[in-house]
């Protein structure tokens, strides 16, 4: 493992404030100094060296924390570069407003995941609440750019009016997948939920699981051989080589165009 | 004489009230408030050398909307305002957030933090007065009270479309101020808000609305009347016609001439104060507005200065707030109706120092400042928080009594607003005399507030100790102490007391047979019963929560 390590040994009780906790912010500083970093514990100032173990090297951009739990939120929220690795699992929004970097979650993660996302990679290995790259708190559309990907199930409103990026959700996902979504692609490999694409106006939800019925405001357009469908399917197994067997389906995608009820141009892209 | 009883002794006193500028004086406070001299000096409990420092009365803020509806609203439009300013508990005695609409208890915070012991919220609709109230008593440390709006609620029209006696509507008004427990009256675009329902999107001061067939003229002087005659302290609180639009100058000039030589008060006159001249068609009408005030004794006006960076902006002119719409910062808006007494329009703002208009609108404001003679009829206001949070008021008062300050600011403007403007000619420079006047003395004398704003014998005991020093926005910024009600709630900057303030309450007679006009008016329009939306005395004061300071005018005949 390298870079610097933080340990939890001392879970908090309660809403733990960790915005500053990324490897920008602590590059350069002694352990000393990292552990006199104060974080915001509900409605207190703490130290970090009172709820964590720091050990390992500040000079790199790579930042491990591990034991996390979900009293632990706004992990690598506004991270803009280097490496984030978590371990257990995580509360609400896990990387907010994300700018770049790569931050990645061993572990389930709480509601939130990449509000307002505006770059780099963020993935989690196992579940995720709901929201996943909506509008972070008082903004209007979602996620703008970038890749999040859960490795299993999924919450509500998925991509819910995200702007541009990719979400790609291994598992089955709750209800409003992909709802008010403005552009952008979300693919989703098991179940979906219901009003799946609700109010979309743009962008692409891709179900690479056969038998979806799209709700009666999407109009079946035809059955297709896309050409960007092989470059999803080769990007997407770049990223997650064994998902390749079940993104096979995709290679013939039958199209529903909608919402028409919000005056949309969205696509749900079937497997047939 | 009950408490603890405290001296400060080595103090220059600035108390306008009594005339006293600058002079050196030991003043005693006790629970009681400012008591004369204990004939036994053994008497004293604590004894505070305050040797170089000035003292002031606790400040007075005039128009600060800090409660009811459209302050919630804001709040939750704007999340990210809360999101991005955290206050932890331990900087404040109990957390809070938010910027330019803050939490309540980040709101007395900071007003104690900066000497203001007093707030006034300007604009709270019978419908949301319960709401106001219980914010507003959430509102820790300062004293507050709220003014009613009028002029536009369907009663008020229907009464004056029918020509009602003006005993009758005299009577509809002091309905009002005792039903939502308020202070003062205020009026938003003079039946400007109502004509918007009806599809209008202006509404000059003669234009009719064309529901009623009323003018602003007559709306305007109506209340006036009405208030003049049940005399309450405050006169009519105007917020005119035509806010924010090119050329908006002559349409003040004009509300100033309807009211007749009746007292007025003309409130954040800096967005009524625009001209349409020159090649952008924006420019400042500050100079002709100062003029026409300075020679109307009757007229008072609060500037509502606009400072740079974010805000939102909070109004119940829908009318306007439509309009303002397209120019929000973030993109995102609230309009509404409100039980057809108002409306309310929620738009977040930035102000840029490098747009001219917003440049100009600055320097307009400074200009009225500095232009208005009488320092008694002007207040310190930035119309909190549609020109900038209240917290910009030490910086704006250092641009009040420092010009080279002043000047260094207007260079880093637009310098197309900075030479369209007359700030750079003006030399005048406020002193803390003057301050005490418009922060303090000037609003408790237009408010009527007998036991503030000044800081004799009788005062409720609300003193600010401030460490002279050059730079007077660091001065005014952090106080060295504040007593409130003789009790010490921030030492160094640092709130350490919070007592619960009073509600400034005004309770004029009326005829109770008014209340059978309401009462069938309610029963065929409203969704409630007026008795639903009356806030009564005990939830104000209820198990302690807090205190009425009722004020009971004499009705001239």
């Amino acid at each position: 493992m390298t870079g610097l390590v933080l340990t939890l040994h001392n879970p908090p009780a309660f809403e733990l404030d960790c915005t500053t906790l990324n490897a920008a912010t602590l590059q350069g500083k002694t352990l000393a100094q990292v552990g006199r970093l104060k974080l915001t514990q509900g409605r207190h100032r703490v130290s970090l060296g009172d709820l964590f173990d720091v050990s390992g090297d500040t000079q790199t951009d790579e930042l491990t924390l591990l034991g996390v739990t979900p009293k632990l939120h706004r992990v690598g929220a506004g991270l803009a570069s280097g490496v984030l690795r978590l371990s257990g699992n995580c509360g609400l929004e896990l990387g907010l407003r994300m700018r770049g970097g790569r931050l990645l979650l061993t572990g389930n993660a709480g509601d939130g995941v990449g509000l307002g996302l505006r770059g780099g990679y963020l993935e989690v290995s196992g579940s995720a609440g709901d929201f996943i790259g909506g509008p972070a708190p008082g903004d209007v559309a979602g996620m703008n750019n970038g890749t999040i990907i859960i490795g299993r199930h999924a919450g509500a409103r998925v991509g819910e009016r995200m702007r541009r990026g990719l979400i790609i959700v291994g598992g089955d996902t709750g209800p409003l997948g992909g709802a008010q979504l403005i552009a952008g692609s979300i693919v989703l490999l098991g179940e979906v939920g219901p009003g799946l694409g609700t109010g979309m106006r743009r962008g692409s939800i891709v179900l690479a699981k056969p038998g979806h019925a799209p709700a009666a405001t999407f109009n079946l357009a035809g059955t297709f051989d896309l050409p960007f469908m092989p470059l999803l399917i080769a990007h997407v197994t770049a990223l997650k080589p064994r998902w390749r067997a079940r993104l096979a389906g995709l290679a013939r995608v039958t199209r529903w165009v909608g919402d028409a009820s919000a005056g949309g141009m969205g696509e749900i892209l079937l497997a047939s | 004489m009950d408490g603890t009883l405290i001296e400060l002794h080595g103090g220059r006193l600035y108390d306008p009230t009594h005339g006293i500028n600058g002079e050196v004086r030991t003043l005693y406070l006790s629970a009681d408030g400012i008591v004369p001299p204990p004939p036994d000096a053994g008497a004293i409990a604590q004894s505070y050398d305050v040797s170089g420092c000035v003292l002031m009365a606790g400040g007075i803020d005039i128009h600060t909307h800090i409660g009811g509806g459209k302050v919630n609203l804001a709040r939750m439009l704007l999340p990210e305002d809360h999101d991005r300013h955290p206050v932890a508990r331990g900087v404040h005695p109990r957390m809070g957030s938010g910027h330019a609409a803050p939490s309540t208890l980040t709101v007395g915070y900071r007003y104690a933090e900066m000497g203001y012991t007093a707030c006034f919220e300007p604009a709270m609709l019978l419908a949301n007065a319960r709401q106001a109230h219980l914010e507003l008593g959430d509102t820790p440390i300062v004293d507050k009270g709220a003014y009613v709006l009028l002029g536009n609620d369907d009663l008020f029209l229907r009464l004056l479309a029918a020509k009602q006696d003006p005993a009758v509507i005299g009577d509809y008004l002091a309905w009002t101020l005792d039903a939502a427990q308020a202070m003062a009256i205020k009026v938003v675009n003079p039946g400007g808000i109502n004509a918007f329902k009806f599809n209008q999107r202006k509404l000059d001061i003669d234009e009719e609305n064309t529901a009623y067939g009323l003018t602003p003229r007559q709306i305007l002087l109506a209340l006036a009347q009405g208030i003049h005659t049940l005399g309450l302290p405050h006169p009519l609180h105007i917020h005119g016609s035509n806010l924010g639009v090119p050329g908006n100058v002559e349409t003040t000039l004009a509300t100033i001439a309807a009211l007749e030589g009746l007292p007025a008060h003309i409130t954040h006159i800096q967005f009524h104060a625009y001209g349409n001249e020159g090649d952008r068609k924006f420019s400042s009408g500050a100079a002709r507005l100062a003029e026409a005030i300075n020679r109307q004794p009757n007229i008072s006006m609060d500037v509502g200065q606009v400072m740079f960076g974010q805000t939102v902006t909070e109004s119940g002119d829908s009318m306007r707030q439509y309009a303002g719409s397209a120019y929000a910062s973030p993109k995102k808006t609230v309009l509404m109706d409100i039980e057809c007494d108002a409306g309310c329009g929620i738009v977040p703002f930035r102000y840029r120092d490098q747009s001219f208009v917003n440049a100009l609108q600055w320097a307009i404001g400074l200009e009225l400042f500095l232009l208005a003679e009488d320092p008694w009829r002007v207040f310190l206001t930035t119309d909190h928080p549609n020109g900038a949070p209240f917290t910009s008021y030490p910086h704006l008062i250092r641009l009040l009594m420092d010009r080279s300050f002043r000047n260094e600011k207007l260079a880093s403007i637009n310098p197309a607003a900075a030479a369209a403007s007359i700030l750079g000619t003006l030399t005048r420079e406020y002193t803390l005399y003057d301050i005490a006047i418009l922060t303090r003395a000037a609003p408790a004398k237009s408010l009527g507030l007998s036991s503030l704003g000044h800081l004799g014998v009788g005062a409720r005991g609300d003193v600010v100790v401030y460490t002279d020093q050059p730079n007077r926005e660091a001065m005014f910024q952090r106080p060295r102490y504040v007593f409130k009600a003789g009790e010490l709630i921030v030492r160094d900057g640092r709130v350490i007391g919070t007592p619960t303030g009073a509600t400034h309450v005004v309770k004029p007679d009326y005829e109770r047979s008014i209340e059978r006009t309401v009462n069938d008016y309610f029963a065929r329009f409203m969704t409630v019963r007026p008795q639903n939306l009356r806030v009564s005395a005990a939830e104000i004061e209820g198990e302690g929560r807090g205190r009425l300071v009722v004020y009971s005018p004499r009705r001239s005949a």
